[in-house]
């Protein structure tokens, strides 16, 4: 029997709207989380999807793709790629697979949510294969850092992280909750699927793919590309959305979404990409620079998305291409030197060829970031070690989570050089709030209910909540004395700086 | 330093590097005759540009390849795309708005 094409039977089949007999249609779809903004239904009705597909297609084509990326591990896996790899590639891996795989996990509830509580059949559907990819984002991230597990214990945190209060997962959810799942199903699409999937997954799943396939690690390329070709499909999803809602005479509230979304998402990326190809991929196998992918992904193909569906560019837009030069270096200073803190094996990457290549990609890195760590290589060459660590916690964002550092170039001058180490701060109902930038605080301000209760890992430790002792903190935030982070090359980066190995030994 | 105008109105796939990109790439060249096609070559994807619209037939890059292409073919190779994107009962439509 022949089968209909998919455009004869797709049109009649997606109007699965009706007129509910026994209950009321608000109860079905309450606004505060069908549609907080007014929009008759006949008008969602219209959301067209721009990237049909139809289950029975979805279906075989998701098993191609998890054929080819799973036969593709499984062909690799006795060449023990990993066991060879430099504690560069293994801190990349670490970096990317902890935090990320459970978060795959949660975005299917974000998107069964958008499918059971939109009012637009044609977004109920997205979502729903939506819902299917992200579990299988989940799912193959978490088996293939599983493989890692014999090796490097390290990889536990794949499964592990996500139940933690460690501070960088602290920031992660912070920000994940914020835009994917605490908001109405329309808010949170134009958050997650516009902001966040169109804006910056392409970063980390197709850039880092380069930087990968160079590396030889074909494994992991093909693993981002593959969850990459579904993103491109259900990160349609918000397009339809943001032009109902304009021509609606919502783009205020459309932009604002969008404001909001985007810079949460680049504070997470800044650290997470920026520190992956800047610093952890090793110098031979970097594609580009964060600034140059960025341009190309961000900058370039997303911010023409935003203004040809009617959008502005958001308010923050020139800080936050002074932002993609400056704030991830500022971060990797701060991750290597607070490594106890975090679960795998930090490294600095800033041997002299590296240095050379941030100056090159970063004019001026060395006469800013490149002093302080400076500070930091004469105390390893001098055997200081302890001193490499700082006594006392750091100013945490109270928006971001990440750390309030200096910027290099804003702001005010110190010792002749502009140095921005501005702690935004609000006081607001009896208590002062810190954050690292203009847009942070913005955020906050916008809705000082909404985050007000969020307590940093810093508010923690100061009230209590975290138990005294040397140890309570590192308990407090999962890590067993195993789990707590040491330089990933045993001080002997600065070899490259005339250090006897005899010294940095002991 | 780019801006968001530079890159014009250049829109179309961004492919996973292999036999699929590059018949995909020879399949855009015919199909969007008179148009200047650009690729751009990364270690493990490649972008097609074309200014305002692209179109990647599935019976053309099956030609090229000698076998039947299905949209999901495609899907499976294809992690971006500069543009917005329409699917079509015989292909893939990317338009600049
Ligand atoms: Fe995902
Ligand atoms: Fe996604």
């Amino acid at each position: 029997m022949a089968l209909l094409e998919m455009h004869e039977w797709y049109d009649l089949a997606r109007d699965t709207n009706w007129t509910p007999a026994y209950v009321a249609e608000d109860e079905i779809f309450p606004p505060e989380l069908s549609d907080p903004y007014g929009i008759s239904v006949e008008q969602w009705e219209t959301f067209d999807e721009p990237y049909k597909v139809c289950y029975r297609d979805y279906v075989e084509t998701q098993r191609d793709k998890d054929i080819g990326a799973y036969s593709v591990k499984s062909a690799l896996a006795r060449a023990d790629f990993f066991k060879k790899a430099s504690p560069h590639w293994k801190a990349l891996l670490a970096l990317h697979f902890s935090p990320i795989g459970f978060a795959e996990f949660h975005s299917a509830s974000a998107f069964a949510r958008m499918t059971r509580f939109s009012r637009a059949p044609g977004m109920r559907n997205m979502a729903t294969f939506g819902t299917l990819d992200e579990m299988r984002h989940g799912q193959i991230q978490m088996y293939f850092a599983y493989e890692f597990i014999k090796q490097d214990r390290v990889f536990d945190w794949a499964h592990k992280s996500s139940k933690t209060e460690n501070w960088i997962i602290i920031s992660l959810r912070h920000a994940l909750d914020d835009i994917e799942h605490t908001r109405d199903a329309i808010s949170a699409a134009i958050m997650t699927n516009f902001a966040f999937e169109q804006g910056f997954t392409n970063l980390q799943f197709i850039g880092l793919s380069a930087d990968a396939a160079k590396a030889g690690d074909h494994t992991f390329a093909t693993m981002l590309q593959s969850i990459q070709t579904d993103e491109a499909r259900h990160a349609q999803i918000g397009t339809p959305l943001i032009s109902i809602m304009i021509e609606n005479g919502r783009k205020a509230e459309a932009q604002r979404l969008v404001d909001i979304g985007f810079w949460r998402i680049w504070k997470q990326f800044s650290a997470l990409s920026g520190i992956s190809m800047d610093y952890y991929t090793p110098l031979e196998f970097r594609e580009h620079s964060l600034k140059e992918f960025m341009h190309e992904w961000v900058v370039d193909q997303f911010a023409r998305n935003m203004k040809a569906i009617g959008l502005d560019l958001p308010w923050y837009w020139d800080y936050f291409l002074h932002d993609i030069e400056t704030f991830h270096h500022s971060q990797q200073i701060g991750v290597y030197v607070y490594r106890a803190t975090e679960w795998w094996r930090p490294i600095a990457c800033v041997s002299p060829a590296e240095r050379d290549w941030l100056e090159e990609k970063y004019p001026g890195w060395n006469d800013t970031y490149g002093k302080c760590w400076d500070v930091v290589i004469d105390n390893i060459r001098g055997g200081r070690f302890e001193k490499t660590v700082p006594e006392v916690p750091p100013l945490i964002c109270n928006m971001c989570g990440l750390e309030v550092t200096g910027i290099a170039g804003v702001g005010r001058q110190v010792n002749g050089r502009t140095w921005n180490a501005t702690n935004f701060h609000l006081d607001h109902e009896g208590r002062r709030y810190h954050f690292c930038s203009e847009p942070c605080k913005w955020v906050f301000e916008l809705e000082p209910a909404r985050y007000q209760g969020h307590r940093s890992i810093i508010d923690r430790l100061l009230d209590g909540t975290v138990p005294p002792g040397p140890d309570g903190f590192y308990e407090y935030m999962g890590q067993s004395f195993e789990e707590r982070g040491v330089c990933g090359y045993d001080y002997q980066w600065v070899d490259g700086y005339d250090l006897p190995r005899a010294a940095a030994a002991e | 330093m780019t801006t968001a105008d530079d890159a014009g109105n250049l829109v179309g796939p961004v492919m996973r590097a292999g036999d699929i990109a590059d018949a995909v790439l020879e399949a855009i060249q015919e199909d969007n005759e008179g148009r200047e096609v650009i690729t751009e070559a990364h270690a493990s994807y490649i972008r097609i540009k074309v200014a305002d619209e692209c179109f990647v037939r599935f019976e053309t890059v099956g030609d090229v390849l000698g076998r039947t292409v299905t949209r999901g073919d495609i899907e499976s190779n294809m992690p971006s795309f500069a543009g917005f994107i329409r699917t079509e009962p015989d292909g893939i439509r990317f338009v600049a708005r």
